[in-house]
């Protein structure tokens, strides 16, 4: 696929430790496009978080290749993966990770360069996400003061602010009431339109609906792929 | 994002125990150095001064140590009025000056003895130049009398109505005034000197002496012996033919200073023995441990700094940098903590004065930099610890 945002070819990775070994993603091949929103889908423990950092540039598979937007992202040095992550790479984590100590605001600005952090433009492009993510009044909570719904769509924003190529999600959904669910989803959905490609990794069946296509995982290899009609 | 300062201190806010933990430890630490260290350089200050007061005394009351032939009998030598009526050969001071070992000095050899002169009884004295171990300089407390001359106290000087510059008759021979010397009163008014060979030809005593007095030596004394022990061990070996007699009032103001000196030096001694050591040891431990509990707790934070492309720097410098400020900040509030301390508690624990007391700014800067520098080395190994984590597994931990 020529206009192929994420590109995996023949990926796996097998963790190994003191437990011995698990194979947790065996010759994995996919590509998405831009504009694409992807959900990955499995039982707990087939890979899906793996995969996604190995997309995200943050788990070096042990075979294979990652391109994303036609750079082999494991050919980079790790200073220029950093970089590159930074400018084009957007992450929730299953754990969201917000930084205790700082606010809605600051935990989002976070994600630009140092440089950036002190511009203008970039700090009002830090509260427009929030805005547009509906927290307008919590711009200057801690993450402590903030409902489990808002502190995702924080990370969200936080994903978001440098104007990713891709983002990628993991369990956005989980832990939040189905009207949270649907916020969290709606923002995700809408970067998609706008011309990004996002991975989404659930368990939830919820949004099976708004997605373009759904990524099945099973013990590390690619059980199924269906392509959503509505948005294909 | 926010600079790494801005993240520093933040956090700070944030973990404001974690955060005093290590600025208390340092500052106590640094706080204790200050005070004994100030102590320190008060007390060895103050035991030069009392050194060098003890020799000046010494000196302005002339010697403080007599040797005598060792053949003599004590109670003879006081019945007489400490003269001797034995002597030995006056080339002992030669061995007494040659060797390094012995601990007294300004060595002035004598001939004594109870003579009339124009009917008065008075005691002649034939004295020499003060001579001295070589390689321990020290000014001449006593140049000796001009051969054919006499010096003479006040009150012989008054019986014989005889001025500077007169002539008097000495066992036999007439020789010229060359000192009369102003009322003391004491019996040194009624002495008569004259030169060390003058004298051993009057009393027909060639080469023979019998008495030296001498001065002993303050610094070169081991302060954990008694000093008579030492002078006795010594002659012993160099000149047995002599016995030490000490005078009284300096030995007791000796003993008396010396202990003092000893009870100071052990508050010193504690300190650099006991708590120094807890100091150095425990600090770096203190902070090191300290950090590597904030980098286990900040794992996820590491981990979504290094997603967001932040690199080592920002992470190793956002632990380094954070014990680096609080253990300035901590030393510097223990370096003022200890100034009071010297100030208001010194003068008590320390038994000086306050004047002595005054901490200085090499002090305050070394004590400054060292707690810096201490902090940094404790950090360095959690910071490398923070920095060498793998992103993906640092935040699987919660
Ligand atoms: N750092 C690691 N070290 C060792 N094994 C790991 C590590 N991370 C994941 N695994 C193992 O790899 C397999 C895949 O894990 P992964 O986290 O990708 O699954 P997942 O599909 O995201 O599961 P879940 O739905 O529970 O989040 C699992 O068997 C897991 O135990
Ligand atoms: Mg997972």
């Amino acid at each position: 696929m020529a206009d192929a945002m994420i590109q995996i070819d023949a990926v796996s990775h097998r963790y190994t430790g003191k437990q011995g070994r698990i194979d947790a993603l065996n010759a994995v091949s996919l590509s998405f496009r831009p504009g694409e929103l992807a959900l990955v889908t499995g039982p707990s423990g087939s890979g899906k978080t793996t995969l996604l950092l190995a997309v995200g540039g943050m788990r070096r598979p042990t075979e294979g290749t990652v391109r994303v937007g036609g750079d082999d992202l494991y050919a980079l040095t790790a200073a220029e993966r950093a970089r590159f992550r930074a400018a084009h790479i957007g992450f929730v984590f299953q754990t969201l990770e917000l930084i205790p100590y700082l606010s809605a605001f600051e935990n989002v600005l976070l994600a630009a360069t140092p440089r950036g952090a002190g511009q203008t433009e970039t700090r009002q492009r830090a509260e427009q996400r929030l805005v547009d993510l509906g927290l307008a009044d919590r711009l200057h909570h801690k993450p402590r003061q903030l409902s489990q719904g808002e502190r995702q769509r924080v990370a969200i924003a936080r994903a978001m602010l440098n104007g990713p190529k891709v983002i990628l999600a993991d369990e956005p959904s989980g832990n939040l009431d189905p009207d949270n669910a649907h916020a969290a989803f709606a923002a995700l959905r809408a970067f998609a339109d706008a011309g990004g490609t996002v991975l989404v990794a659930t368990h939830s069946t919820l949004h099976h609906d708004q997605a373009d296509r759904v990524v099945t995982l099973r013990g590390g290899v690619v059980a199924d792929t269906v392509h959503e009609s509505i948005h294909v | 994002m926010p600079g790494v300062c801005a993240l520093i201190l933040k956090e700070l806010r944030f973990r404001p125990v974690n955060a005093a933990l290590i600025v208390l430890t340092v500052a106590a630490a640094s706080g204790l150095v200050v005070f004994y260290q100030s102590g320190a350089s008060a007390l060895s200050e103050h035991a030069a001064q009392a050194e060098d007061a003890t020799r000046r005394i010494q000196k302005a009351m002339g010697s403080n140590l007599t040797l005598i032939p060792a053949s003599t009998d004590l109670a003879d030598y006081y019945d007489a009025g400490g003269v001797s009526p034995d002597t030995v050969a006056d080339s002992v001071i030669d061995r007494l000056v040659a060797q390094d070992a012995v601990s007294m000095n300004h060595l002035i050899l004598m001939l004594e003895a109870r003579v009339e002169l124009a009917g008065r009884p008075v005691l002649f004295t034939g004295i020499a130049a003060s001579q001295h171990t070589p390689g321990r300089p020290k000014k001449k407390m006593n140049d000796g009398v001009e051969p054919g001359t006499l010096e003479l106290g006040s009150a012989v000087a008054e019986a014989l109505g005889v001025a500077t510059g007169d002539s008097v008759e000495v066992l036999g021979e007439t020789m010229r005034v060359a000192l009369v010397y102003v009322p003391k009163g004491t019996a040194e008014d009624l002495r008569v000197y004259a030169d060390l060979a003058d004298a051993q030809r009057l009393l027909d005593r060639p080469g023979q002496i019998n008495k030296i007095e001498a001065l002993d030596c303050v610094s070169c004394q081991d302060p954990e012996q008694e000093a008579l022990t030492i002078l006795r061990t010594e002659l012993a070996s160099v000149a047995p033919e002599l016995q030490v007699q000490r005078e009284a009032d300096v030995a007791n103001a000796r003993v008396l200073q010396r202990s003092v000196l000893a009870q100071q030096s052990g508050v010193i001694e504690r300190f650099h023995g006991v708590m120094l050591p807890v100091i150095l040891i425990g600090v770096p431990i203190v902070i090191g441990a300290i950090t590597v509990l904030n980098v286990r707790d900040r794992r996820g934070e590491i981990g979504v700094l290094r997603a967001l492309g932040k690199g080592s720097i920002s992470v190793g410098v956002l632990f380094f940098g954070k014990a680096l400020l609080l253990a300035l900040l901590g030393a510097l509030l223990g370096v003022a903590a200890g100034w009071m301390l010297v100030v208001f508690r010194g003068p008590g624990v320390f038994e000086v004065g306050t004047d002595s007391l005054r901490p200085g700014a090499v002090l305050l800067v070394s004590v400054v930099a060292g707690a810096t520098l201490f902090a940094a080395l404790a950090a360095v190994l959690p910071a490398v610890w923070a920095v060498t984590q793998h992103p993906a597994d640092a935040m699987r931990e919660d």
